[in-house]
């Protein structure tokens, strides 16, 4: 059956029909769990979807009361009976159509039909398996909170709530994926959100015509520029706490259900060097890490790559020892400087990419395996020559401090690196005035994403190079509308 | 809305100053720096009725097509001084390509262009954005550049570099090197606001920048001047701060980020200027002007005038362009 034919389809009347149809529709599946039974001396029928209620709920909100209605002389009197009558969930919508009646069961409700009636009854008892909240994965945090977002968008809506008890915060509830029907829910500030962006919000999610929505990959490129842009301008978060803070500074959030992780619109580049412990540190301090942070991210996108050009271009920017030095290590190494560098770092990406696949128990023996003995085993063999692994060990864990532009940092560093191991310290610079142009450009709904350092807004600075204290901070009013150019 | 800020057109402006500037051949002195000192302030006298015609609210369009015509031809010919220039100056920074002859120079403009094709296409908007950052990072390298070189200047040189020319004829060359006033009037069009404040700062910023620049190239290369071709190039890379390492080098990517930007601020004017004249051609706008400015550069043939011709030449078309609008107002009234 074709899914267009019962979207729209009105309820049948006549219950075994209708029972019969909706068999159909599910093609028998077996999580269909049909009741039928008397009630009010009328016919129904109460439709739950295994796995997807909580049964003890069930039977004790709704198969228990419903079993005790008094003789109804017709079933609109019996639903009207129910509705007035017997609260027995908070959350009771209707169905009219065998559409909704679907969407409803396979999320979760209990459908009651009557003989005679044209709609449902639904019944929110959901209970499906889920995972508690728990200390988020990626963004480590020390001083703050220790929650993360988990894959129930509802339980991801209540973190949210708990954190702004304020009616400005709203969270509008969507579903989107013509097969998924994945609960999408827009969060924004009203108070706060320039109108125009929520607009355009809204239309690109209007674009979404997908079958299923299962990560927030599948949402991103609707919400942001159709152009090429190396950096996204829109961000994703694990923590409640972070993106309360954005939805106070006046930026929208779309959380989808099934993914513990909150997508931000728009993203400020400068974001990714920002921590959630910046502020509840000493600002001093703070603005300390923060420049460690834009250092790190320097050294791990150029570092091998100015490395190649001056030890094979410009030797003489080093001084005399330091030469000395490297000119025999690399004397011993088969390989030129360049070809080395590709290798390690591709050994690298290859190790990385198997420690992420790979069971963690036996992800960790990998790192082991290849930090130690292949690495040892290389520079030992004389494949590898200590400074160049030194440089490019270095440039990995600088990309690691800033985790958010991780893939970015991967694929910049290989090409600095062409660039630099073939033309030198001009190769370099004639990518980096390409790259800064794609950061530059890089514009989605009218919030440039190197803002606030160009445009350069001298207000924006003092979260951005430093980070001021509080008392200064509470005056500042700041809203993302601020760089909307 | 295409729309940059002060700052932005001052960075863009700023770039195409300093490029020249590196690439400036033949002796300097203290006159010198004087001379494009009043050279700058020249360029701002001729340019005020251009601004005052932009602050009305109107743009190159308003004063009709010769006038568009006239800005890309010299858009043009100025693109093609600055691949010229870079040809000549390249020779002595490009280390990958040292001793290439011919296919040197091709590489570089090949790989030079394909950047700058890229930079143009990507709008004026990411253009200027990104000249902010490339004029910041570029003028604190210069400050270390100028700091070192100073470190190891004499002051006996400001006397030694022999003034053959008098203050005249340097405020020529100051203002002869004013090709970059056709992308001034281009980018002057995409000003936010505050016209006058963003013309008028940055010549002031230009004037000064050139004197310190060129000052420091005296008291550095003063004594040797007379076997100098490169006066600021030589500059650099004798100021070293650490007796036993040469970190002249460093100078190179300034060198190259700012001729990038240079090259890449003439194509997107003349992109623009073309889009004007002939709406039909919608594609490869940029490339074709690159390539036009790449053809006039080895038509020069890394030959460089600062006489008296181009700098009335410069002049006149700049001043023709607010004549033609004020002709175009009255034939109208």
């Amino acid at each position: 059956m074709k899914e267009r034919d019962y979207q729209k389809k009105k309820i049948k009347s006549n219950l075994k029909e209708s029972i019969s149809y909706i068999k159909e529709i599910t093609g028998g599946s077996s999580d269909l769990l049909i009741n039928e039974f008397i009630t009010g001396g009328i016919s129904c029928c109460l439709l739950c979807c295994e796995g997807m209620m909580s049964s003890q709920t069930a039977a004790e909100m709704v198969l228990s009361p419903i079993t005790f209605i008094p003789e109804q002389q017709t079933s609109q009197k019996l639903f009207t009976y129910i509705q007035q009558h017997m609260l027995m969930s908070s959350d009771r919508p209707t169905a009219e159509n065998y559409g909704d009646l679907m969407r409803l069961l396979h999320s979760g409700f209990a459908v009651l039909l009557a003989d005679g009636m044209t709609s449902a009854l639904a019944f929110g008892v959901q209970g499906y398996a889920s995972r508690g909240v728990q200390e988020p994965s990626g963004e480590g945090n020390i001083l703050g909170s220790h929650e993360g977002f988990v894959e129930t968008v509802r339980t991801n809506m209540s973190m949210l709530r708990r954190r702004l008890k304020t009616p400005e915060l709203v969270m509008k509830l969507m579903v989107k994926g013509s097969k998924s029907h994945t609960d999408i829910c827009l969060c924004y500030m009203k108070d706060r959100v320039p109108k125009r962006l929520l607009d355009r919000i809204m239309k690109s999610l209007d674009e979404i015509e997908l079958e299923s929505i299962l990560s927030t990959g599948y949402i991103r490129p609707f919400v942001e520029k159709k152009s090429f842009e190396l950096f996204s301008s829109t961000g994703l978060t694990e923590r409640p706490d972070v993106l309360c803070s954005k939805l106070i500074e006046g930026r929208a959030a779309i959380l989808v259900d099934g993914v513990p992780y909150g997508i931000i619109i728009p993203r400020l580049m400068c974001e990714s060097f920002h921590t959630l412990d910046d502020y509840a540190h000493k600002p001093y301090y703070a603005a300390f890490l923060r420049w460690v942070r834009y250092g790190a991210f320097i050294l791990a996108v150029l570092l091998p790559a100015v490395y190649a050009a001056i030890v094979m271009f410009h030797p003489e920017l080093l001084n005399s020892t330091l030469l000395m030095l490297l000119a025999e290590e690399e004397k011993n190494a088969p390989l030129s400087i360049l070809t080395e560098a590709f290798i390690v770092l591709l050994m690298y990406e290859i190790i990385r990419e198997a420690g992420v696949r790979l069971p963690k128990p036996v992800g960790g023996a990998v790192s082991i395996i290849s930090g130690l003995i292949i690495g040892d085993a290389a520079v030992k063999s004389g494949l590898v020559s200590t400074p160049l692994l030194t440089m490019t060990a270095l440039a990995v864990l600088g990309g690691l401090v800033v985790p958010d532009l991780n893939p970015q940092i991967t694929v910049l560093r290989f090409a600095f690196l062409a660039a630099g191991g073939i033309l030198g310290l001009f190769g370099i610079s004639i990518l980096a005035c390409a790259v800064l142009t794609n950061v530059c450009g890089t514009e989605d709904y009218g919030f440039p994403f190197t803002a606030p350092i160009s445009p350069f807004s001298k207000k924006g600075m003092g979260d951005t190079l430093i980070r001021q204290g509080f008392r200064k901070m509470q005056n500042r009013g700041f809203t993302v509308e601020e760089y909307h150019e | 809305m295409n729309k940059i800020s002060k700052l932005q057109f001052g960075s863009l402006m700023l770039i195409n100053d300093v490029f020249v500037l590196f690439c400036l051949t033949g002796g300097v002195s203290v006159m010198t720096a004087a001379g494009f000192g009043i050279g700058s302030l020249l360029q701002l006298v001729i340019v005020m009725p251009l601004v005052s015609i932009y602050r009305q609210g109107k743009t190159l369009k308003d004063c009709g097509k010769l006038a568009e015509l006239i800005a890309l031809l010299g858009t043009s010919v100025w693109g093609g001084l600055l691949f010229s220039m870079l040809w000549n100056a390249g020779e002595l920074v490009f280390v990958p390509f040292e001793g290439m002859g011919k296919t040197g120079r091709l590489l570089i403009t090949g790989i030079i262009a394909v950047v700058c094709v890229y930079l143009s296409s990507s709008g004026i908007k990411a253009l200027a954005r990104s000249a902010v950052i490339a004029a910041a990072l570029g003028l604190v390298c210069l400050a270390i550049v100028v700091v070192c070189a100073v470190i190891n200047s004499d002051i006996s040189n400001l006397e030694a570099a022999e003034d053959i020319s008098g203050l005249y004829r340097e405020a020529v060359k100051g203002f002869a090197l004013s090709g970059g006033l056709f992308g001034l009037a281009v980018m002057l069009g995409f000003v936010k606001d505050n016209i006058r404040t963003a013309a008028v700062d940055y010549f002031v910023c230009k004037a000064v920048i050139s004197s310190i620049v060129i000052t420091t190239g005296v008291l550095v290369c003063g004594g040797i001047m007379e076997i100098t071709d490169f006066p600021i190039v030589s500059a650099a890379q004798l100021s070293q701060p650490f007796p036993v390492q040469r970190i002249d080098s460093l100078f190179l990517i300034i060198f190259t980020v700012f001729a990038v930007y240079s090259i890449a601020v003439q194509a997107s004017a003349a992109e623009y200027l073309i889009g004007e004249i002939i709406p039909p051609l919608k594609r490869y706008r940029c490339s074709i002007m690159l390539a036009v400015m790449a053809g006039l550069g080895a038509v020069f043939g890394g030959r460089f005038h600062y006489g008296l011709p181009f700098a009335i030449i410069f002049a006149v078309s700049v001043l023709v362009i607010p004549i033609l609008y004020f002709i175009k107002r009255k034939v109208k009234a």
